[in-house]
């Protein structure tokens, strides 16, 4: 019998039959308590780390998802029944790294995390933007230009907790 | 007027000649000196037809990419931004610059990357058609680089590119 597959939100593809227990939502709340010092987790491949640089073209807006670590192992964003991500890598960035005021120069927009939990992933996450003053929902930058220099910001704080083989 | 050739057998060794040298010996010495001068040229300029040739078939892998090829739903490149890709890539022929890599863009399109220890650059061509650049060293905050998509600005912004490459 072929493994019962479900398309996270912008995620990933896996067996949701081998999913470990502690990933499943089981109808926990969303906790929006995040240390500055936690790590999201999210995976990469070995093309996108140059000469121990992470290159922004690898993040998207909006709302880039990430594994946090209140809940998550890092090698759980590698998890499928499928092995589709045998040899991917898994890099972090810290909830201290997404910049309350952005740009620094002129800030308009403050970037956090938020805990957007799915039933088959509950540590799933995403990086949030608003506007400032903010109005507490999700705001889109307009400019082009913002979303290139987060983009480009946040590789650089960038870290490797498993390096990609492939 | 002396001068300084390289043998290429041997790369260690240097020989200085003089131009208006007399005698047989001397004469096969400039003989073999031009041949090797003209076998270089030809090598140099063969290595950057190679490589740009290797760029634009990356350009061309790209294009076959599908949607969700990140696994996190990043879109295909469209045509426009493998063609805009492709144009960066013959302007950038005159600059002299290589590419350290190009890239599909998470955000759709493709984008291609300048790296010198910790010199970074790059400027992605988006599936919408825009051309943007960032350029920043180490943790320094990135540089952003607008353009209009024209090949004057497009080439203005590879222009600060190299530049910012080369230190």
């Amino acid at each position: 019998m072929l493994p019962s597959v479900q398309h996270w939100n912008g995620y990933a593809i896996t067996s949701v039959a081998d999913l470990p227990e502690r990933l499943r939502r089981n109808g926990r709340p969303e906790d929006q308590d995040f240390l500055p010092a936690e790590r999201l987790f999210r995976r990469y491949r070995r093309e996108d780390y140059l000469d121990n640089q992470f290159s922004g073209l690898g993040f998207a807006f909006p709302k880039q998802s990430v594994n946090r670590e209140k809940y998550s192992d890092p090698t759980d964003v590698l998890f499928s029944g499928t092995d589709e991500f045998d040899g991917w890598g898994v890099l972090y960035f810290t909830v201290q790294d997404l910049p309350p005021r952005f740009p620094v120069d002129a800030a308009t927009y403050s970037f956090y995390p938020k805990h957007v939990p799915e039933e088959e992933m509950y540590p799933h996450s995403e990086v949030w933007c608003d506007s400032l003053p903010p109005t507490g929902n999700y705001v889109e930058p307009t400019s082009k230009s913002i979303r290139k220099l987060f983009r480009a910001f946040i590789s650089q704080r960038v870290r490797v907790e498993i390096e990609a083989t492939v | 007027m002396p001068i300084t050739y390289e043998e290429p057998a041997r790369q260690d060794e240097f020989l200085s000649i003089e131009r208006n040298g007399v005698g047989p010996a001397a004469q096969e010495l400039i003989k073999r000196v031009t041949e090797d001068l003209v076998k270089i040229y030809e090598s140099v300029y063969r290595s950057a037809k190679l490589r740009r040739n290797q760029n634009l078939r990356r350009v061309r892998e790209l294009a076959s990419l599908r949607s969700n090829w990140d696994s996190y739903g990043a879109p295909a490149p469209t045509d426009r931004s493998v063609a805009n890709a492709t144009r960066v890539l013959n302007l950038l022929e005159p600059l002299n610059l290589d590419p350290t890599r190009i890239l599909p863009s998470a955000e759709g399109g493709i984008g291609i990357c300048f790296i010198q220890g910790n010199r970074y650059a790059d400027i992605e061509c988006s599936n919408e058609g825009e051309v943007l650049g960032v350029y920043y060293v180490g943790a320094q905050m990135p540089e952003l680089l607008e353009t209009d998509a024209s090949d004057a600005s497009v080439s203005a912004a590879l222009e600060r590119i190299r530049d910012h490459i080369r230190g």
